[in-house]
């Protein structure tokens, strides 16, 4: 009984599988193209059967020897099966609709962004099903716009992959490569702002640049060398663009040598980045920018009752692997984003959430860094090309903040949390920094315009340190005594901690135990002078222990010089991938 | 990680982290002035796309029909009003100038020149006078420094520009009969 019950249940999924491929999300494309591969395989059969049933009953309408009953069967017999076969193809065609194959040779579309258009057109005009354009392998030359507003055209939903040439989902990203040099993005036709006095075509910014959508899935693709961004999903910050962007997934991609950042999200709620990985950006690798909350006038100045978000719709990051870029992760103003199982290391600086003026909705925090490894994030990128470094900042880095006194990006650390709020590091593999292992620290009155960029409630648990003693952390901590509510518990073995001038009592400014009790933004200050450790008595910026002090090293280059240069042997991970330091050459000016 | 640049810390609270806090130099106030005339080379190519396909068609009379109609709208564009073209600079995070006094028909030239090459920026209208179409008052979002924009006013009354990913970045063009 239970075997026959089995089999019933085993029959039933069986048939919700096929409606889900018929009707389910793009997500599923993979799968769908599984069941695609099932249906044409039916269909030849059918085909197969209905001709062979159709030549026996002729057979057998001409045989002098078969009786009439035997005749009207096979004739019966000879309908049922075309009808069976008509039907079979007709849904594979149906079935077949969805999908908008991309190749160089043999397809209907040749460019990534015809396929995208045609698939946008398909989905106006059919409101219930979503499309899937599948990339055959291949370099496509070009940038890809899709705007949601466009008329006739819906991109919501919108599944984007390479795929295998047999059409199955390729788990090699490398197979179809998005490639920016000499890459034109078509603006007519795509961008409902475009006007006839305006150029067709402009150099492609983007390989993909998606707003205003929402559920756009983009899976197996290699981006490079583009003007600006590689995978950029965003929606507008301007009210009256009624702009929205949702839940997409960056999956199996890969951005390499993008001037800007790799995979980028902006104003997005939710969302998802899997398993991609991405070198040489002259910003970051991986950036979520601009959290939206539910209320457009939110700030964190109040008594702290009202979230950002009342049901908080997290971005995941889950294997995310990021070296050689200035940050491997910056995130300005991004909340709810969880990155775990991720990996972060070789970049001038690993994970930087930051929270400052040029976005809304400030400031950052809320996040959780789970279960990653963040080592030697000591590339100093400011020897330039000449100097053995394979990428530049596009940031232009320096900035005379006060007379004198020039702020750079640091480099030489693993997590650098600035301004943020309630942000968890918990159970984190963090070593071979030649600065320090984390820190967090403020953005004092001027630095933001509503002093909001606190060092507020943050909590460091259970992080591994220095690969017990094998590749340490210069200083694993440096907590700028601001702010409030930080907490340091369990970290270690034996984590060492920046004490600035030492009036400060260690457990006061690195409490413990976590969670600390929740400190307010309008209760605490963003300025602590007493500590010595956000910045030297005399505001001088040249002490190379305190926040100010080092980021205002001139040259920028010259961080180098305060660094505890240790050698770092090759690390393999839980997974058993082993990596090999890189940087660039070391600055041989220090005093 | 955006630029913190355009701000000058007061002092010295001016700690601030500043680190993260990149910046852009300032952009010159560049506002050159230039006569706008005829069709621009884009609409000269535009137009002879569209010319070349309205040959390909068979029936004399539709081929006639289009090719006047295409001449009709480029003509029209053509003999607009000339006015004077401005230029606008953007740069990380601002526009240069950031108010801008025009008479009908003038022009403005948003230009990336001197973006850095940093942040991608755009130019969007935000409100402006009724009647006026705010889709066609919007640029591309690009950091590249080759990139320009160009729109002439028609419509008196106030226009409120932003880029759209910096909220902050604002500028207000007043166009005046």
């Amino acid at each position: 009984m239970k075997q026959r019950l089995g089999v019933v249940l085993g029959m039933v999924a069986a048939v919700l599988a096929v409606t889900l491929g018929l009707a389910g999300p793009a997500s599923a494309a993979s799968d769908a193209t599984i069941s695609a591969t099932a249906l044409e395989k039916s269909v030849k059969k059918a085909q197969k059967k209905a001709k062979a049933t159709c030549k026996k009953a002729k057979k057998v309408s001409k045989s002098k020897s078969a009786s009439k009953k035997a005749k009207k069967k096979a004739k019966k017999n000879c309908a049922k099966a075309k009808k069976n076969s008509k039907r079979l193809t007709n849904k594979l065609k149906t079935f077949n609709a969805q999908f908008f194959d991309v190749c160089k040779h043999g397809c209907k579309y040749k460019t990534i962004q015809a396929g995208a258009n045609a698939a946008g057109v398909w989905q106006k005009k059919n409101p219930k099903r979503d499309a899937t354009v599948r990339v055959q392998p291949g370099t496509y030359v070009e940038g890809v716009l899709l705007r949601g507003k466009l008329e006739g055209r819906d991109y919501n939903n919108l599944t984007i992959m390479g795929v295998k040439k047999d059409k199955t989902s390729n788990p090699n990203a490398e197979a179809v490569i998005l490639e920016g040099k000499n890459a034109q993005t078509i603006y007519k036709g795509n961008s409902p702002t475009w006007t006839p006095q305006d150029p067709t075509t402009k150099p492609a910014n983007n390989a993909i640049d998606a707003e205003d959508i929402d559920g756009l899935v983009l899976k197996n693709m290699w981006g490079r060398n583009y003007l600006n961004n590689t995978f950029f999903i965003w929606a507008s910050n301007v009210e009256a663009d009624n702009s929205h962007c949702s839940d997409f997934v960056m999956d199996n991609l890969i951005s390499s040598d993008t001037r800007s950042y790799g995979l980028f999200s902006r104003n997005c709620f939710g969302g998802k980045f899997l398993n991609s990985s991405g070198w040489n950006h002259g910003d970051s690798a991986l950036y979520i920018g601009e959290t939206p909350c539910d209320d457009p006038n939110w700030n964190n100045r109040g008594d702290g009752t009202i979230p950002c978000q009342k049901n908080p719709d997290w971005t995941i990051v889950d294997n995310f692997t990021s070296h050689q870029n200035v940050l491997g992760y910056s995130g300005t103003n991004s909340k709810y984003v969880k990155i775990q199982n991720s990996t972060f290391y070789n970049n001038g600086a690993g994970i930087v959430p930051n929270s400052l003026d040029t976005e809304k909705f400030g400031p950052s925090g809320w996040m959780i860094l789970e279960n990653n490894d963040i080592f030697w994030n000591n590339y100093n990128y400011y020897q330039g090309l000449a100097n053995g470094s394979e990428f530049e900042t596009v940031s232009n880095g320096l900035g005379e903040i006060i007379p004198g006194v020039q702020v750079n990006y640091p480099t030489g650390i693993g997590i650098v949390l600035y301004g943020s709020d309630g942000i968890i590091s918990r159970n984190n593999n963090i070593f071979g920094h030649e600065k320090w292992g984390a820190m967090a620290f403020s953005g004092p009155l001027g630095a933001n315009k509503y002093d909001d960029a606190k060092n507020l409630n943050n909590q460091f648990i259970d992080n591994k340190l220095g690969r017990d003693g094998l590749d340490p952390n210069a200083v694993d901590f440096l907590d700028d005594a601001t702010g409030g509510g930080n907490c340091y518990q369990n970290n270690g073995p034996n984590p060492t901690y920046v004490l600035g001038n030492g009036s400060v009592p260690a457990d006061t400014i690195y409490p413990k135990s976590c969670p600390q009790p929740v400190k307010l933004n309008k209760d605490t200050s963003s300025l602590n002078l007493v500590a010595g450790i956000q910045a030297d008595a005399e505001l001088e910026g040249d002490d190379p222990n305190t926040v100010l002090g080092y980021a205002a090293a001139t040259p920028p280059a010259s961080m180098e010089c305060s660094w505890t240069k240790t050698t770092h042997p090759p690390f393999t991970d839980a997974d058993g991938v082993t990596y090999i330091e890189k940087r660039a050459n070391p600055y041989t000016n220090c005093p | 990680m955006k630029s913190l640049l355009g701000k000058r810390l007061p002092g010295i609270l001016a700690v601030g982290l500043v680190a993260l806090a990149v910046g852009a130099a300032s952009a010159p106030a560049s506002a050159a002035d230039a006569h706008v005339s005829g069709l621009t080379a884009a609409q000269k190519k535009a137009k002879a796309r569209e010319i070349k396909k309205c040959k390909r068609i068979k029936s004399a009379s539709k081929r006639k029909a289009c090719i006047k109609k295409v001449n009709r709208k480029y003509n029209r564009l053509a003999n607009q009003p000339k006015g004077e073209k401005k230029i606008v600079n953007l740069g990380d995070n601002f526009y240069s100038p950031d108010a801008v006094d025009l008479k009908v028909n003038d022009s403005i030239e948003w230009r990336w020149a001197n973006i850095g090459g940093f942040e991608p920026h755009d130019v969007t209208l935000t409100t402006g006078p009724t009647g006026v179409d705010r889709m066609k008052f919007k640029s591309e979002t690009t950091a590249d420094p080759g990139a320009t924009f160009t729109r002439q006013f028609t419509t008196s009354g106030k226009y409120n520009f932003v880029c759209s990913l910096h909220f902050a970045m604002t500028m207000t063009v007043q166009v005046s009969r």
